[in-house]
């Protein structure tokens, strides 16, 4: 598939005050959790719920996203990086990727 | 060869700094452990990308510990023609010297 891909700003942007719905785990009970991003780590993200703060780990999940209006789900894979590094290397990693163009 | 786009890069790191500020800015009656976390990565993302933080900014934290300043816990003074600014947290001062307005002497 070719074509400018959608939501590549996410990958660089800021994830901390964003809200933020884990859509796929390993761990089933970790399924469900909503809530706004407060902190982020090179491995987990902090999500502020209703019921506390939850720590959940990026890699393996798959994240459903409310950024500008829009809903886009994200491979926690894709954050999987410290988040000053994401700027540059999570913008590498998408031009490295084949018929991807940002 | 694959190439960075460092225009790009530090345009989304201006934007990811002033947003970290400004959040810390918010934050900092509500958790001031975390809006010092956000003052860190601002910071930690400027350096990388070479941003310059503006210098009103900069003067909302502690240069040293990084903590916001906020009401109780800064102290402002004006000693020897200078703004010194002590942060109650670390004691760290810092101080900003006041120039007169440059005179015109071939006038």
């Amino acid at each position: 598939m070719r074509g400018r891909l959608q939501g590549v700003e996410l990958i660089a942007r800021d994830w901390i005050g964003l809200m933020v719905e884990v859509v796929e785990s390993p761990n089933h009970s970790e399924v469900g959790i909503k809530g706004e991003v407060v902190d982020e780590t090179q491995n987990t993200l902090k999500i502020m719920t209703e019921k506390g703060l939850k720590v959940v780990a990026k890699r393996g999940r798959t994240f459903r996203v409310w950024y500008k209006g829009k809903i886009m789900r994200i491979k926690g894979d894709l954050i999987n990086f410290r988040p000053e590094d994401r700027i540059k290397r999570g913008l590498m990693m998408l031009k490295r990727a084949k018929g991807v163009w940002i | 060869m694959l190439r960075r786009d460092k225009k790009r890069e530090s345009r989304i790191a201006r934007e990811r700094v002033f947003y970290l500020i400004k959040r810390a800015e918010e934050w900092k009656n509500i958790d001031y452990e975390l809006a010092r976390r956000y003052v860190e990565l601002a910071r930690k993302i400027a350096m990388r990308y070479r941003v310059r933080i503006p210098r009103e900014l900069k003067a909302t934290y502690c240069k040293k510990c990084l903590y916001p300043y906020k009401a109780g816990k800064f102290r402002v003074r004006v000693r020897k023609s200078r703004v010194i600014i002590t942060c109650l947290n670390c004691g760290f001062e810092r101080r900003i010297p006041i120039r007169p307005k440059r005179v015109n002497r071939k006038v």
